[in-house]
Parts: structure tokens; sequence; C-alpha cells
């Protein structure tokens, strides 16, 4: 074997995915079973970077398959002559899979289980009887595919998934260990700079990724299978962490011109403790043992420090410092499970889950929108084949619109035309090979060199994690235009078939990104922009609610339907933001987009800290005298939210800021009056805390929205709305 | 009009003309949709996804009748 340092890894994954391919050709038609590219399917869609994930993503299609064909062979027993009930119930069954994909690292599972329904109903022709033969050879084939690409995978240049995963989270303890310096250490201070940005981008990025590597290499590493639950948990505490992270982030910005180190003395200490926590860490996930455990720096206020500040400036302070307590619960929390994971502490680690409210996930108003994307494609399929006399290729026109509008629930933003070239491409090289290469042949040898030689060509072109979509729908394509069978027949009418039906699948599919819902970049980002801020006008309306006079529960099921909205819509803004055609950006820039999208996240975390603070017990004292002046302010709040919902473009910085510094004007001296004039012996402590971080997170809210303003005045956003071709 | 059908042949393979003419009536849509893309025309129609459609089929009904008759 060539030393591995001679070749790249494009080049090994490309060789190992056309060996895979061949030989799963090989031995299926040795055996001589029909359908050998579906052999050829697994392969193709299966294969990627490590071992465990290629196991993993086969054991999905594998069991994707068997759920799929016994519920195509009942759906046949059940209707055996009447297509429309047939056709329902084969809708309700997809139509329930392709809602199931939404928001799990496992939608693989429900995607095979959901194309493979009018695949395995329609591949066995006429005669019912071909039926369950064909769903017996759809598994066998499946699970050959995936044994070979194993094989190949296990035996040449082998790729641990384990090692990957691994890799990832000591990048992302890393990662958070440099933000701990930039954000706490009082020289640095700044965090606005280009390297922080970059280590932030780096831990969403590592974070996204995670849950998957950890799927495969559960199935990869027993010693990773041993230890699943507390990986999963140390998966949750790294979010939670990212995320209180962000929020303390958002609140440094009324605090930085605050002397921190003269109001928190502890600070230096804590900035310090958490870095030796961080690196125990690392320590640990390196494989050696902790030198010593984390340590308790409480992070007192100097109350004579405190008193010399204006009122926001201490509800400011309140909030960044129940930030800092946040971040010092996870990190213990973080380094007691890599201990346990690192077998270096006993303590017993609770199954912990992330805990996803189902409700807002289950309504999600976009993911219905896929579903009527996939319902329209699918439903115009199979009008167009029934009704439209002589179409040829019915079958593969039904089964691969399914099939796309499916995937394209998962990536919504790929545009239709990003896939037309790969599937030109794949059409194109499938059918001269079998046009004008296949009939020269006469050996599976020489065959088995034609294969290596197509598949290896689009592997190493397509060899970058973007294009592996188009790398799957060449690859399928080619095998499909193969249609390689131990009888081999040579008819150029079925390539041009397949060649004619695929612009017609490509126009089905163009009508359901537009009807009923449009999926066009910017109608979208303008959809999910509407969400948000009325989500925030709904949520702002919600802050009057009594903690402990709960309202009905169909308002706190809305409630909980907007946080669900607020916690979701930025990072699909972030995704549709950057699939933003040049013309609908107009005079803005992408940056321009990503500082909005920026803004609107830092508008979510406040939105979020505030709701949260509402819901601790407040001062009275205080509540009652500034009831008025905060009921305004939320009100005004409310309002600018609705007119936001409606019209993003409304936002105007100078109006919103010099608003703001009126009311932070007016209330500083009602709050001192408020403060002076309530009994000191009646209000805990804890309460009046509790009331100053909440008028922190009234202020955070209105400079979170100020910042939205202001990079709103950036974006171009007549040519936003501006109705294009 | 040409009262008896005929087709295309390129090699040995026959092509019915509305095939080119349904491929050139695309192209010509899309070059159009580009061009009022580019001009900021498109503005003025109210769904110009439906418009594009419509442009398609005038320009392949206009090719079958002007440039490759059935």
């Amino acid at each position: 074997m060539p030393d591995q340092r001679l070749l790249s890894d494009r080049f090994k994954a490309a060789v190992k995915t056309a060996l895979a391919m061949v030989l799963a050709y090989g031995v299926a038609l040795s055996m001589d079973w029909d359908h050998a590219y579906w052999a050829g399917f697994s392969v193709a869609f299966c294969s990627l970077s490590t071992i465990g994930e290629s196991l993993n993503k086969g054991l999905l299609r594998l069991s994707g398959t068997f759920l799929g064909g016994a519920v195509a062979l009942t759906l046949i027993a059940l209707f055996p002559q009447d297509r429309w009930l047939f056709l329902i119930g084969m809708s309700i069954f997809t139509g329930f899979c392709t809602y199931m994909m939404f928001g799990i690292s496992r939608w693989y599972f429900w995607y095979v289980a959901g194309f493979s329904v009018p695949l395995l109903a329609l591949a066995g022709g006429a005669n019912p009887l071909n039926d369950f033969q064909t769903v017996v050879i759809r598994g066998e084939e499946t699970a050959l595919g995936i044994m070979s690409y194993s094989l190949v995978w296990l035996l040449i240049w082998p790729t641990s998934t384990r090692e990957a995963f691994e890799d990832a989270v000591r990048r992302l303890t890393a990662a958070h260990r440099q933000l701990t310096t930039r954000y706490l250490t009082p020289i640095i201070g700044e965090s606005h700079d280009a390297g922080t940005e970059a280590v932030r981008r780096q831990t969403t990025q590592v974070l996204a990724g995670l849950g998957g590597l950890l799927d495969g290499a559960e199935i990869d590493s027993y010693e990773i299978w041993e230890t699943r639950h507390a990986w999963r948990g140390l998966i949750n505490q790294l979010s939670q962490l990212t995320s209180t992270y962000e929020r303390c982030r958002q609140s440094f910005a009324e605090v930085r011109d605050l002397d921190r180190q003269r109001l928190m003395p502890e600070l230096p200490k804590f900035t310090i403790e958490l870095d030796h926590r961080f690196a125990e860490i690392e320590r640990m996930l390196e494989g050696h043992p902790p030198e010593r455990g984390p340590t308790s720096v409480p992070l007192n206020l100097d109350e004579s420090g405190i008193a010399s500040l204006s009122q926001f400036h201490q509800a400011a302070l309140h909030l960044y410092r129940n930030h800092l307590q946040g971040i010092d619960k996870l990190t213990r929390d973080l380094f007691e499970t890599v201990a346990v994971i690192g077998n270096f502490a006993r303590a017993k680690v609770e199954r912990t889950y992330k805990v996803v409210p189902v409700l807002p996930s289950a309504f999600d108003p976009e993911r219905l929108a896929g579903v009527a994307r996939w319902f329209t494609g699918l439903w115009l399929a199979w009008f167009i084949a029934l009704y439209v006399p002589d179409l040829p290729n019915t079958v593969e026109f039904i089964v691969l619109t399914n099939t796309i509008s499916m995937a394209l629930c998962v990536m919504p933003q790929v545009p239709i035309a990003a896939i037309f070239l790969p599937a030109a491409f794949g059409l194109a090289l499938g059918g001269a090979i079998n046009v004008l290469v296949m009939p020269h042949l006469s050996s599976f040898a020489s065959l088995g060199l034609v294969i290596f030689g197509a598949v290896f060509l689009i592997c190493y072109l397509f060899s970058r994690p973007t294009q592996s979509v188009f790398r799957m729908v060449t690859l399928g394509l080619l095998v499909i235009q193969l249609g390689i069978t131990n009888e081999q027949h040579y008819n150029f009418l079925s390539i041009a078939n397949l060649a004619i039906v695929f612009p017609l699948i490509f126009a089905v599919l163009a009508v359901a990104t537009h009807f009923p819902v449009s999926f066009r970049a910017e109608h979208v980002f303008l959809r999910l922009l509407g969400r948000f801020f009325r989500a925030c006008a709904y949520l702002a309306s919600t802050l009057p609610w009594d903690p402990a006079n709960p309202p009905t529960r169909w308002h706190r099921l809305r409630q909980v339907l907007h946080l669900g909205d607020l916690a979701r819509v930025p990072g699909k803004l972030a995704i549709w933001g950057s699939a933003l055609p040049a013309a609908a950006l107009g005079k803005a820039t992408t940056e321009q987009v990503q500082a909005l999208i920026d803004s609107l996240q830092a508008l979510a975390y406040r939105m979020q800290d505030l709701i949260e603070t509402r819901a601790t017990p407040q001062s009275h004292g205080l509540a009652s005298e500034l009831l008025s002046q905060v009921r305004a302010w939320r009100v005004g709040l409310q309002d600018i939210f609705c007119d936001l919902s409606r019209r993003p473009e409304a936002a105007d910085f100078t109006d919103f800021r010099s608003r703001l510094d009126a009311l932070l004007a007016r209330l500083e001296g009602q709050i001192e009056e408020a403060v002076a004039g309530a009994d000191q012996a009646s209000i805990s402590t804890r309460e009046t805390e509790n009331s100053f971080r909440l008028l922190g997170a009234f202020r955070g809210v209105s400079e979170a929205l100020v910042n939205f303003a202001k990079q709103a005045g950036g974006i171009d956003w007549a040519r936003l709305r501006e109705a294009r071709f | 009009m040409h009262p008896i059908p005929h087709e295309l042949y390129v090699g040995e393979v026959f092509f019915p003309p509305m095939l080119l003419d349904a491929a050139l009536g695309l192209l010509a849509a899309s070059i159009t949709a580009r061009l009022l893309n580019r001009f900021r025309v498109s503005r003025y129609f109210y769904q110009p996804p439906l418009v594009l459609i419509a442009l398609a089929v005038i320009y392949t009904g206009l090719f079958s009748i002007f440039l490759l008759p059935a």
C-alpha cells in the first residue's frame, strides 16, 4: 500500500467508494440477484468519511427499508384493487415520514422508510405476487451494499469515528477556554475582534456536528458505546455552555465601561479558576487524571462600589453576574461528566437528553410548509403519470420526484437549479458508458474497471463535505443509467426516456418550490423575520402575567410555541441568509445580512433573559412604585415588535436610540426615588436583586432592538421584497 | 401548416419537432426572465414564476408555428 502521507484524503475516499461499489456489484451479479444496482445505491448514499458514520447511516437505511417494505406490502394487501385508497394510504405514511425527518440526527431512517414505499410498491410491476420478492431483494441488496463498504472501510485506510468525535470535543473545549480568556480578562475586554468571531463560529460549527459524530462513534467503538449516556450529557452541557457564553457576551455591552475588577473583586480569580477547569478537562480528555478538582469562587459584589453606580448599571451588573454564575455551574458539571467518562470519578451519570419541548417543534410552520411542498410534488407527479398519455418511465418519474422532494425537506435552502447540473452529469456519464463502452465489455473484470473509474471520478470531483448532495445525486443517476444486470440489454430508448423524464421531474419540483408555499430564499427570509417579531410581540404581552397566578392552558401553550420560535428562527435565518441571491441582496453585502442575523440572535437571548427573569419573585415595593413606567416600556416594546413583524424596514436607529436614552434618563431618577422610598425592612435582598435583573433585562431587550435597527439600515429592503423570476 | 407530420432525426434517432420547440421555448423564456430581472422589470408582475411558465408556453407555441412546425 502506498505511503499514507503521499495520498490525500480526497483520493483515499474516492478509491474506497469505488472499490466498495465494484465489490457490491460483483457479489450481487455472482448471486444472480435482480436489481443489482440497489446494492450500488447503498454504497452511493451511505459511504461517509469514517467507518462509524457510514455504518450508522447504513443501519438506518436498512431499518428504514424494512419499515418501508412492511408498509408497502400491507398497503398492497389492503387495497389491491383500489388505486385511490392505496395512494391516499401511501401518502399518509410517506407524509408522516417526511414530517418526522425534521430536526433529528437520525432523520435518514424516516427518509428511507418514506421513499421505499412508492419504490417497492411500483417496482413489483403489475403483478402483486412480485411485491414480496421485490421487498426481500431490496433488503438483501441494501444489506449487501452496507457489508461491502464496511469491509472496504475497515480494511483499507480505516478512519475511526471515535477519533474524529474525541478530537471535535477537544477542539470545542479549547475554543471555550479561549472564549473565557477573551470575554473575562479585563485587559482584553473588547469582545468583537476578528479572532473572537472566528472562535465563536468554530464553536457553533463543531457543536452542530457533534451529535452525528457520536451516533457513528457509538457504533465503531465499544468504549464510546459504554459511556454513551455520559457523552450525550456532555454534548448537552457543551450546548448550554455555548448559549450561556453568548448571553454573557451580550450582557457585557452594558458593563463594559464599569470597573468590573473593583466591583467584583473575585473576577480575576474566577477567570483563572475557569481556565484551570478547562485545562483539567482537556487533560482528562487526553486520558490523564486531573491534578486538581474545581474550587469555589464566590462572585460577591463590592457593596460600596455598587452604591456609587447608577440604577441601570447596577441592574446590568446583576444580570452579568447571573450569567457568570451560570458558566460556573456548567463548567463544574462539565468537569464531573468528563471525569466519569475518563473513569476518574465514580459518580453515576444519569441519562441526560437535550430537553427539547415537543410542541413548538411539532407545530413549527416551516416543518408543515416542508410537508406541503413534498405533498404538492408527489401528487402533481401522480396526476401527470395517470392522466398524461404515453409518458415514459412513469415509475422512475414518481419515485425520483418523491425521493428528491423528501430530500429537499432536509435541506430546503438548496436551489433546484443547483441539483440539476450534477443530475445531468450523472445521466450523461451513465448514458455514455451504457451506450458506448458497456457493449464492448465481455467480463466482470473489465466492467469492474469501468465502474471503478466512473465512481472514482465522481467521488474525486465532488469530494468536499458541502458537495455531498451533488455526489449522491450524480452517483445515484450513474447507477440507474448503467442498469447493470447479468443478462445485459442495451436500449438507447430507455437512456433517452430517462433523460427526457428528468426535466419533467425538475419542472414538478420547481412548481412545488413556489406553490403553495414559496421556498425562495428571500421569501423564506422575510417570512421568518415576521415570525420572529410576532413571537417577540406575543412574549412581551405575557410579561404582565403573575407567576403566582398562571393564565389559561391555551395562553401557556402559545407562550411555549413562541419561545420555540425565538430559539429556532435565528438559526434558520442564518441558513437562509447565506442562500440569498445577489439580486435579492441589492446594495447590501453578505456580511451585513450576517450582522443583522447576529443582532436578531442577541435579541432572542435578551428576550429569553427577560422571560426567565420575569418568572422569578420580584420586590413588591419596587414593582408597585414603577408599575406605570415599566408598563409603558413594555407596551412600547410590544408596539415596536408588532410593527417590525409587518415591516422590519421600519426600524429607525436614530429614533429608537433617542427614545431609549430618554426613557432611561427618566426612569433613572424614578427608580432612585422608589428604592429610597421603599420600606427596606419589608423587602428581601433576593427579590430586590431580581427586580434589578428584570430592569436590566428590559434594558437589554431595548439595546438589542436598537442594535437591530442599526443593522437593518444596511439592508436593501426594497430589493429583498422585489418580485423576481 | 404541413398536413403530413414529420420528425427531426439525429443519426438514427428520430425526435418530434415539439421536443426541440419546447427546449427552445424554455431557453427563450429563461433568457427573457434574466433580462427582465436585469432591468428590474420583473417587479411589475404579480407572480413572476407563473409568468415564466406562461412565457415558456407562448414561446413554444410560437416556435411550433413559425420555426419548427410539426
